[in-house]
């Protein structure tokens, strides 16, 4: 480098590389993570209980797996800086709405309560673990080359399914949504920011949590009950089925909590003169998915902790030798997956009733997109009671 | 063709132009569709419920095709007619909202669907709950005697217990022809699903639950019985084969299973609707 460009360019005068690193940032994220998740693991550990004795003597504690992901969560999300505006509000201080908004690619790697990095973070988040979900699928085709076993052994390759469903369904509920709402819909209600940016930012950074946590499920073992986590095979699992739970409890958390924020910022965020019949159709998918994700998610969640509290501390919601029912688990179960495929269709139809009328030159009808919008709410409740019907004619009729 | 590109041709009356084409599409697809692809649907005619399950494929089949042939001729159509002359960037035609096509078109789907659920209900409880099982106490039960099999499900094979004949315990499934069966499913551990494709059943085994599915096989033949839920590693390994016989022939077998599982028949618990047994313990 010559002494001319170094001049021209003057590097940024600041704080040396060790001093930024420490604050709230990714990297205090990890340790915090790591260490807040072997401080869950020694908890774990001093629990002690007559029921608790088996798992000792198999080498298995769910308890402590379980707690070990709470703190790890906790102190990823403290460590991101999640916990410094509730701190900072309970001792006096003056409230933000803006966090770590500054320019460069930093941002990113972050808690931000800009909604277009939020977006953006969504999309590159959401597409590494669509691309973990697409090579479990890769090594399910390969292992399927041959009969016998050869890549991987049985097992393995049933968590290898189980992985793939749950981190597609998991993570793609929040597919559409989270980046493409998430970065939209402000703009075309003519809203500077979410209603509320912070959670915003936690949704996202929850999914990423819940992710890694997931994958984590090979070092205990993996899970053998496919994406819908059917009891009582869930009960009988070995550790791994713990970070199933895990996983699809958080994202139940974190649909649930962009569900809100995007009705919120749709109901009271609008432009002056938007009304409901001038809101874009986009707009309108979006706000009944969210309907849907706030209906369906806290379902999901409570199932899980059911299934957690039977695999923990012996309760028995779902095992029929203790008085449960396994069907239970798939009627709350299905309470959450059912609107899940509307969850997952209804923002694309949106995407493309925005395209189409672009590529075909002509407006949608009116562009009132009242009838239209009037159609997508009656979609989902009617389809319910539809799908139901229909459901139980396929099941009947259609025995492949 | 468009009125843009040819200013001098008027604009053809395409709702009628289309509706012809698709009726008479229709006339003559929907006949075919049943009449040819019907008899080939699953699950075969082994049994009288896999008989009516074929009937119910064929209605939804007739149903779905002029359906399907909207769909596909309009889109065919569209391409067709209404592509966009080369050279030429047009503006589409300023279409305003048409709440009569609206209002019909929610209320054929509607009806559609709303029918099919109709009819599927009706045929769930005449198919005596072959398709998915009646659970413990069925609305209908068919007339006439019955043979009571029951199939016990666990990881991971399925076993037949058969109450009339000394509650004996067998490991394959043979019946009887023109008997109505009665079978009782149940699980011992995780929930299965009991599938004997050719004779169109196909029921829910959970743990604690006797799921009720009657069935009439009509035709000496051998069927295959699958595990249709994922139960753990050997999932894929609960298949099996069974055999409809003749009724001496029946006879002949289950007195001779008797006498073989006589010492197995003795230490077995009690006939039950349900077996509970010691909470499993996890184990790798």
């Amino acid at each position: 480098m010559s002494t001319t460009a170094a001049a021209a360019t003057p590097q940024p005068v600041g704080r040396p590389l060790w001093r930024r690193l420490i604050g709230f940032n990714l990297l205090t994220a990890v340790i915090l993570g790591v260490g807040g998740y072997y401080l869950g693991w020694f908890i774990g550990h001093q629990v002690d209980g007559k029921s608790f004795e088996f798992q000792a003597a198999i080498d298995e504690n769910d308890v402590a797996l379980l707690l070990a992901y709470f703190f790890g969560v906790v102190g990823f999300l403290i460590g991101l800086g999640f916990a410094n505006y509730p701190i900072s509000r309970l001792l006096g201080r003056p409230a933000s709405l803006r966090e770590k908004e500054q320019e460069g690619i930093g941002r990113y790697f972050g808690l931000c309560t800009d909604h277009k990095v939020v977006g953006i973070q969504y999309l590159i988040g959401i597409g590494v673990f669509f691309f973990v979900g697409g090579l479990n699928a890769m090594l399910i085709r390969t292992e399927l080359l041959h009969s016998t076993p050869t890549l991987v052994g049985p097992n393995q390759y049933l968590s290898l399914v189980g992985m793939h469903g749950t981190m597609m369904m998991g993570m793609m509920t929040s597919g559409i949504l989270g980046p493409f709402a998430n970065y939209f819909v402000p703009i075309m209600i003519g809203a500077r920011r979410m209603a509320f940016p912070r959670i915003e930012a936690l949704t996202f950074w929850l999914l990423m949590a819940a992710g890694f946590i997931l994958v984590s499920t090979i070092f205990f073992g993996g899970f053998p009950t496919g994406w819908t986590g059917y009891e009582p095979l869930n009960d009988q699992a070995v550790m791994g089925m713990d970070s199933y739970i895990c996983f699809f409890a958080l994202v139940g958390i974190s649909m649930a909590l962009l569900g809100l924020n995007m009705m919120a910022t749709i109901i009271t965020m609008r432009a002056p003169g938007l009304t409901w019949s001038r809101l874009p159709i986009f707009v309108w998918s979006v706000f009944a998915t969210s309907v849907l994700m706030v209906l369906a998610a806290p379902m999901l969640i409570a199932t899980l902790l059911m299934a957690a509290l039977d695999r923990t501390i012996n309760t028995s919601f779902f095992v029929a030798g203790g008085g449960g029912s396994s069907y239970l688990f798939e009627n709350l179960f299905w309470f959450f997956g059912h609107p899940e495929v509307y969850i997952l269709a209804l923002p694309g139809f949106g995407i493309v009733l925005e395209l189409l009328p672009v590529f075909t030159l002509a407006q949608m009808w009116d562009l009132t997109a009242d009838e239209m919008g009037r159609n997508i709410h009656a979609h989902p409740t009617l389809s319910e009671a539809i799908k139901e019907a229909v459901e139980g004619i396929a099941g009947h009729m259609i025995n492949l | 063709m468009s009125a843009e590109a040819h200013p001098g041709t008027p604009e053809p009356n395409h709702a009628r132009r289309f509706t012809t084409i698709w009726l008479i599409a229709t006339v003559i697809a929907t006949p075919l569709v049943i009449l040819l692809l019907g008899p080939e649907l699953p699950p075969g005619k082994a049994s009288a419920e896999a008989a009516g399950q074929v009937t119910d494929n064929t209605v939804l089949l007739g149903m779905a095709t002029p359906v399907l042939l909207l769909v596909l001729i309009y889109l065919a159509y569209a391409i067709i007619v209404f592509r966009q002359p080369k050279g030429a960037v047009l503006e589409g035609p300023a279409v305003r909202g048409d709440a009569r096509l609206q209002t019909a078109w929610i209320v054929i789907t509607s009806v559609l669907v709303l029918s099919l659920a109709a009819y599927g209900t009706v045929r769930l409880e005449e198919g005596n709950g072959a398709g998915s099982g009646n659970g413990p106490t069925p609305l209908t039960v068919p007339k006439g005697p019955k043979l009571p099999v029951q199939v016990i499900a666990q990881q991971w094979a399925f076993t037949y217990r058969y109450p009339t004949y000394g509650g004996v315990e067998t490991t394959h499934l043979e019946l009887p022809v023109n008997q109505m069966v009665e079978l009782h499913i149940t699980s011992i551990d995780v929930i299965h699903s009991f599938w004997a494709y050719q004779l169109g059943v196909k029921a829910d085994a959970n743990p604690g639950v006797d799921n009720v599915v009657f069935v009439k096989p009509t035709t000496e033949e051998t069927f295959e019985v699958h595990c249709a839920e994922l139960c753990g590693i050997w999932h894929g390994g609960m298949f099996d084969h069974g055999h409809v016989v003749s009724a001496g022939a029946f006879e002949a077998w289950i007195r001779q299973q008797e006498a073989n599982f006589a010492p197995a028949t003795k230490v077995l618990p009690p006939y039950a609707k349900t077996y509970s047994p010691e909470p499993t313990r996890r184990a790798e």
